[in-house]
């Protein structure tokens, strides 16, 4: 029998995602290291699992976050990983999973757990706050505190990928989407939750990705023009794009013809001809006629969203990425089962109900 | 009152020892779920599982406290005092008297760990009384327990109406009268409270 259990040792890479309340207090106070640390040392629960280290990398809304944090989280994490036995992120709901994803292609691949975490606030109907008792954050073990325990646990399930773990489920990061159902807030898309700790640890191993070695490509382009084609004209986007600033375009195609006609006449102008034009398709037919736009599909929005961000960061080659944007790179497409005529998976499914148009505005 | 019986080391010479902890807890009248080595039991209904994963709860969270057998060290172990140690449950840790968890006791002395996780040493001698005498501050939890289970009730107008005009006058919810009256009937129903201690006994 075992004398001792090894402590493993934990990095708690702070990016927010202390929306919640813990022991009554709200946690918005973690605003910098020192406070980081203090909070840390007043909580024996964190030590059960391990020691701890935490770093403070930004507070705030993830909405407000910069992108550019989660490069520095990334270069942090391969400068260190093999200093810890699994990193924790913290971070808030929003954005979440498009972060998520750009740090998983960033680090392109890993030999240690790396999971996500968030403890949004959550805004409940009646009959769902009956229902939770949502209101007793201490008894649900929903604050930072509960959600932290947990994503460390879910290392010893034996995944060594990045995972979004919210609420006693292991999501891959590349294959999670927005999905509100009471206190969850986040689903997986079309494959099976890679663990859970619902009563005690469980996993489906055979899902897991091998553990790789990093293949750290860091950066991405932030220069990309996005448009929702269901919601936009080319001309209003024309009006509020920058074409000699845009490096590329990311189009949200048409529900059944990937792009319209006069979508399709402006992606054909000559000034646009030398971008990559991605157009994300939530239909499962194939449009091999959209040169030189051309089709991505089988994977949600953010994932496609965050990896044309960074294969733009990494190569300016036309051909490789549109070969890398409909390739599976990390997991992020799912098997298509039926013919071609299929109709597809839901808005909800594809992450299509999250409203984009905010990345319109975004600052990256 | 739930119980979550925890004894994850598959060592047999302590299975016995083990297997004697459920049986106390049960006999005190516990609904126990458990899990022992690698067995798994869940003494939650359908209805109350139902409820903790639609709400996103834990299986955890509907336990009323947690016994620990801790004399071998395991990652189920700490987490689930983690957990104890978050929602303020009762919890008692035991070990073999003469095999202290040493790295686990060092954990559990740390400042701001709550007073409802006792550790406890434990012979075969004093396992029974050890494990009685730990009963009454987890049903004292109960007591304290906030209302989690969903009941509707279907009501007469003029009943309706007599808890609208109790309600204001009492300045009272509606459901918190409802419980407290229960309660009340509860606790002065002799038949029941001999029940529940021939139950316990």
């Amino acid at each position: 029998m075992k004398s001792f259990l090894p402590q493993k040792k934990f990095c708690w890479i702070y990016c927010g995602g202390a929306d919640s309340i813990d022991f009554g207090e709200p946690l918005t106070s973690l605003v910098d290291q020192p406070l980081l640390n203090a909070w840390v040392d007043r909580s024996p629960e964190l030590h059960m699992l391990g020691k701890i280290t935490p770093r403070f990398f930004y507070s705030g809304r993830g909405s407000e976050m910069p992108s550019s944090v989660m490069t520095e989280a990334a270069t942090f994490i391969a400068k260190h990983i093999d200093a810890y036995d699994g990193f924790v992120i913290t971070h808030d709901l929003d954005r979440l999973i498009f972060h998520a994803a750009l740090l998983t292609f960033m680090l392109g691949g890993t030999p240690k757990p790396i999971v996500f975490t968030c403890s949004p606030t959550l805004y409940l109907n009646a009959e769902e706050a009956a229902m939770t008792n949502i209101g007793d954050h201490t008894r649900a073990g929903s604050g930072l505190s509960g959600q932290l325990i947990e994503s460390m646990q879910s290392t010893n399930i034996g995944f060594k990928e990045v995972v979004l773990f919210f609420h006693h489920r292991a999501i891959r990061a590349t294959r999670a989407v927005y999905h509100r159902r009471g206190v969850h807030v986040l689903d997986t898309f079309r494959f099976p939750y890679l663990g859970d700790l619902e009563f005690g640890l469980a996993g489906e191993g055979k899902q897991f990705h091998p553990p790789t070695r990093l293949k750290f490509r860091p950066g991405f382009e932030s220069r990309v023009a996005f448009s929702d084609t269901r919601w936009e004209e080319p001309q209003q986007f024309h009006t509020r794009m920058d074409a000699k600033q845009t490096q590329g375009l990311f189009l949200v195609g048409q529900e059944n013809e990937a792009l319209s006609s006069p979508w399709q006449g402006f992606v054909k102008q000559p000034e646009l001809r030398r971008l990559p034009v991605a157009v994300f398709s939530s239909s499962s037919r194939t449009h091999p006629d959209l040169a030189p736009a051309f089709q991505v599909q089988h994977e949600t929005l953010e994932v496609s969203l965050a990896k044309f961000f960074w294969i733009l960061g990494q190569t300016e080659n036309l051909k490789l990425i549109q070969q890398v944007m409909q390739g599976n790179v990390l997991g992020e497409k799912m098997s298509v089962r039926g013919s071609s005529n299929e109709a597809g998976w839901t808005e909800e499914q594809a992450g299509l109900s999250v409203d984009f148009r905010e990345f319109l505005d975004i600052e990256l | 009152m739930n119980i979550y019986f925890l004894a994850p080391a598959e060592d047999t010479r302590l299975a016995l020892r083990v297997q004697t902890m459920r049986e106390i807890l049960e006999r005190a009248g516990a609904n126990v779920s458990y899990r022992v080595g690698k067995k798994r039991h869940l003494a939650l209904s359908a209805e109350e599982q139902a409820l903790s994963r639609e709400s996103g709860l834990s299986m955890l969270d509907p336990m009323d406290g947690f016994v620990i057998e801790s004399t071998h060290p395991d990652i189920e172990i700490n987490y689930a005092l983690a957990q104890a140690i978050i929602q303020r449950k009762p919890t008692l840790c035991l070990y073999e008297k003469a095999r202290p968890p040493r790295d686990l006791l060092v954990l559990l002395k740390q400042k701001n760990v709550p007073d409802v996780i006792e550790v406890k040493a434990y012979t075969d001698a004093t396992l029974e009384n050890v494990i009685l005498s730990f009963l009454p501050q987890i049903e004292a939890y109960t007591d304290i327990e906030l209302p989690t289970i969903k009941f509707t009730l279907r009501i007469t107008r003029k009943i309706e109406r007599y808890l609208n005009w109790k309600g204001e006058k009492e300045k009272i919810a509606k459901a918190d009268f409802l419980r407290n009256l229960l309660k009340a009937l509860m606790e002065g129903d002799a038949g029941y409270q001999h029940h529940l201690k021939a139950k316990k006994e």
